[in-house]
């Protein structure tokens, strides 16, 4: 009997050799692109990169145009002999005119696809996806997983975030915060990140230059690693300030007077001065006093200034709303008009910036 | 014959074992949506409803003096009666068991082997139902000791989500929102249920303080170290709408580790909780067969439990997709929270009215002689 049941049960194992996939039979797709369509009937044109399985790095690109990435198996599967699968997909990029229709009906489809995972990276392309996709670097010819490198190492040692469904999902989701995508550019010889896109819902409303997007993450995130550019005034003369790893800290305060709202940011910020272009005698207590008043108030001014930027765009990748809504009661916060409420929300910022240590060489 | 009893661990464990199913992935957006904000809380109130249950049976069990809860229905009710009723409860445990089994299959079918035959998966359960019925429970209780170190580690990769989660994302609301409390916490009530099953352990466990102890730690277990913690983490790390729209939110959290040398973890943890389905699906098959063998007394013990896969297996067959498979679980396990309340409400009251007619008895006796 037992004997029987044994054979039985094995019999039930061969159902495991009715399907095989051969990994040379697969079109694993490692990133895709999607772009306004410049055909009448259809919304999307979509690219698709994978790499030849049978050989070492010969990409091959899929191109459909369709209404959703759905519809798109269908014309995408015509094109090649393989089987299209999207198991391995590590970013999908938007081209800029179809990020400010809204991305949203795409990401959706990345949700429901159960072979899609959350750690996709997303990313705005300038100009279209497709422009990067095809572009054939000569150090890295894996375009899709070269960009999520690079963002990734971006993520780690600097303070780029990268940025991915589930992310996005979150914020595009949260009423008190709104997404941000990093922006890749190319440029024929090179991929490059260039500035963040902000989203009001699910459509790019501006985009904030590197420069510009290290104040956003100053007034959002703590780091601890990172580096900071900035060009100080000392006695009317220019001069370049290099900040390595900085660790910041930062507290968000609200206030509420009769309805106006004042948001105050602390933000504690220590790192090491590496560089610097004027003249005077870094060890003197002076100098190096006289250098964090002049770098708090470079860093004051600039994120004043971000901030009244979002709010004549009327977006907050900050997430100020979190922190207003968190110090509301539900009701409060829900009969806020939050769309009218932000544009008037005073600001206040208070930076503290301590360098740590001076260069190694006078 | 000495029987092995079971350690009060194995009682422990097993009722973990038995509560925590697949509704684990989808409980987060379940307290969501029964209780808006901050949902994580209600999970640990709606616990108190198990643990009064279990304290119920645990007041059979002791004032039963650990007798079986046939031999309770006994001195009351004549057997006639039991014989049909005990059928009935047979009959709802197996569909509860396979029902489990096929959702499992039909899940696993829809996340990661889209060409799998979800009856396949179902006879690979079944032919394991077979062997650990036929063994008796003490090799279940075995059987689920192992099982429970297989599974329980996937617990600390919870730990990961350090740096996703954000205590502003919380909110500092409570319960608000949207929220379906009456619908939706009978769905919550269902991720706990199973336990009841210990009623019909009590001639396999030690009559003591220790045994009554362990149906509690099972429950405080599978609700402070598993629900609780899994829902709050999930509350973090996601925004409130979008929790409320993930189907399987614990599944995504899963998806969203990545560790340098294995990608897509969630298709290997989703597999070992097939072993928990599994349990579950054991269990319930067990119930049904003990009360299967009471109502028809004739049948032999191993020729019972084939009866009731083939037939159970051949009613599986009625609701052939996830949505299906996930009403009729639903509304079972209506009926089943019911019966889970009142089998040791109506035994309390058996053993309440059985020991009135004793003394009853036993004072006009004492008038006799």
């Amino acid at each position: 009997m037992n004997r029987l049941v044994f054979l039985l049960v094995f019999i039930f194992f061969l159902t495991g050799c009715m399907n095989n996939y051969g990994i040379d039979d697969l079109a694993m797709i490692s990133g895709v692109g999607f772009d306004v369509s410049k055909h009448e009937d259809h919304h999307l044109d979509i690219t698709a990169m994978y790499q030849v399985p049978t050989e070492t790095d010969v990409f091959e690109y899929l191109h459909a145009s369709s209404n959703s990435l759905e519809n798109a198996d269908i014309e995408m599967m015509s094109q090649t002999k393989r089987q299209v699968v999207n198991g391995q997909l590590r970013i999908s990029l938007f081209g800029e005119e179809l990020a400010k229709d809204g991305i949203f009906p795409i990401i959706l489809s990345f949700l429901r696809d159960p072979s899609v995972g959350p750690l996709v990276s997303l990313a705005v392309a300038k100009g279209t996806a497709k422009e990067i996709l095809i572009t054939k670097l000569e150090k890295e010819p894996n375009t899709g997983s070269y960009i999520e490198t690079m963002l990734e190492r971006l993520d780690e040692e600097y303070v780029y975030p990268s940025v991915n469904i589930l992310q996005f999902t979150r914020s595009y989701y949260d009423d008190g915060i709104d997404p941000i995508l990093p922006m890749i550019l190319t440029t024929k010889r090179n991929i490059l990140l260039d500035g963040f896109a902000l989203f009001k819902d699910d459509r790019m409303v501006a985009s904030l230059t590197n420069e510009k997007a290290i104040y956003l993450f100053l007034l959002s995130e703590d780091f601890k690693k990172g580096v900071i550019d900035l060009e100080i005034e000392i006695g009317g003369k220019k001069e370049d300030v290099h900040l390595s790893y900085v660790r910041t800290k930062h507290k968000i305060k609200v206030k509420k007077e009769n309805n106006d709202f004042t948001v105050n940011f602390d933000i504690h910020i220590t790192g090491n001065l590496e560089g610097y272009s004027g003249k005077q005698t870094l060890t003197k207590d002076s100098v190096q006093k006289e250098l964090e008043t002049k770098i708090n108030n470079v860093l004051n001014s600039e994120m004043k200034d971000l901030l009244s930027f979002l709010q004549k765009m009327n977006v907050d990748p900050v997430g100020v709303g979190e922190a207003v809504r968190n110090s509301l009661s539900y009701n409060e916060w829900k009969s806020l008009n939050w769309e009218e409420v932000y544009p008037k929300i005073n600001f206040t910022t208070e930076v503290n910036m301590k360098i740590r240590n001076m260069s190694k060489f006078q | 014959m000495m029987k092995e009893k079971l350690h009060p661990f194995q009682i422990a464990v097993l009722i973990y074992m038995i509560q925590s199913g697949i509704t684990i992935f989808s409980l987060p957006r379940i307290a969501a949506g029964a209780f808006g904000t901050n949902g994580w809380i209600g999970v640990a109130i709606i616990s108190i409803i198990p643990m009064i249950n279990i304290l119920l049976i645990a007041l059979v069990f002791h004032y039963g003096k650990g007798r079986s809860i046939f031999e309770i229905f006994e001195d009351l009710v004549p057997k006639v009666l039991l014989r049909p009723f005990f059928l009935c409860l047979a009959f709802l445990w197996c569909m509860l068991g396979i029902l489990v089994g096929k959702n499992f299959g039909l899940l696993f079918k829809m996340l990661y082997l889209p060409e799998l035959s979800p009856t396949v998966y179902l006879i690979f359960t079944l032919i394991f139902v077979y062997f650990l019925v036929s063994k008796g429970l003490y090799q279940i209780g075995k059987t689920t000791i192992i099982f429970f170190f297989m599974t329980i580690w996937s617990v600390s990769i919870m730990a990961l989500y350090i740096a996703e989660f954000k205590l502003d994302r919380l909110t500092p609301f409570i319960f608000k929102g949207e929220k379906e409390l009456l619908t939706q916490s009978f769905e919550i009530l269902n991720a706990f249920l199973g336990y009841e099953i210990i009623i019909l352990i009590f001639p396999y466990i030690l009559k003591s303080r220790a045994s009554i102890k362990a149906m509690f730690y099972g429950n405080l277990f599978t609700t402070f170290v598993i629900y609780v913690p899994i829902c709050f983490i999930a509350f973090g790390v996601l925004s409130f709408d979008q929790l409320k729209n993930e189907t399987f939110p614990v599944l995504t959290l899963f998806e969203y580790i990545e560790f340098p040398f294995i990608e897509r973890i969630e298709s290997l943890i989703f597999s070992l909780f097939s072993l928990k389905a599994l349990i579950t699906v054991v269990m319930f098959y067990w119930a049904g067969d003990q009360v299967f063998r009471y109502s028809i007394p004739q049948i032999k013990p191993k020729v019972s439990i084939v009866i009731l896969i083939i037939i159970s297996f051949g009613i599986s067959y009625i609701p052939q997709f996830l949505l299906d498979v996930g009403n009729w679980l639903k509304w079972i396990g209506r009926i089943e929270a019911v019966i889970a309340m009142l089998l040791p409400i109506i035994l309390l009251l058996i053993i309440g009215i059985t020991t009135i007619k004793r003394k009853r008895n036993g004072s006009k006796n004492g008038e006799v002689l």
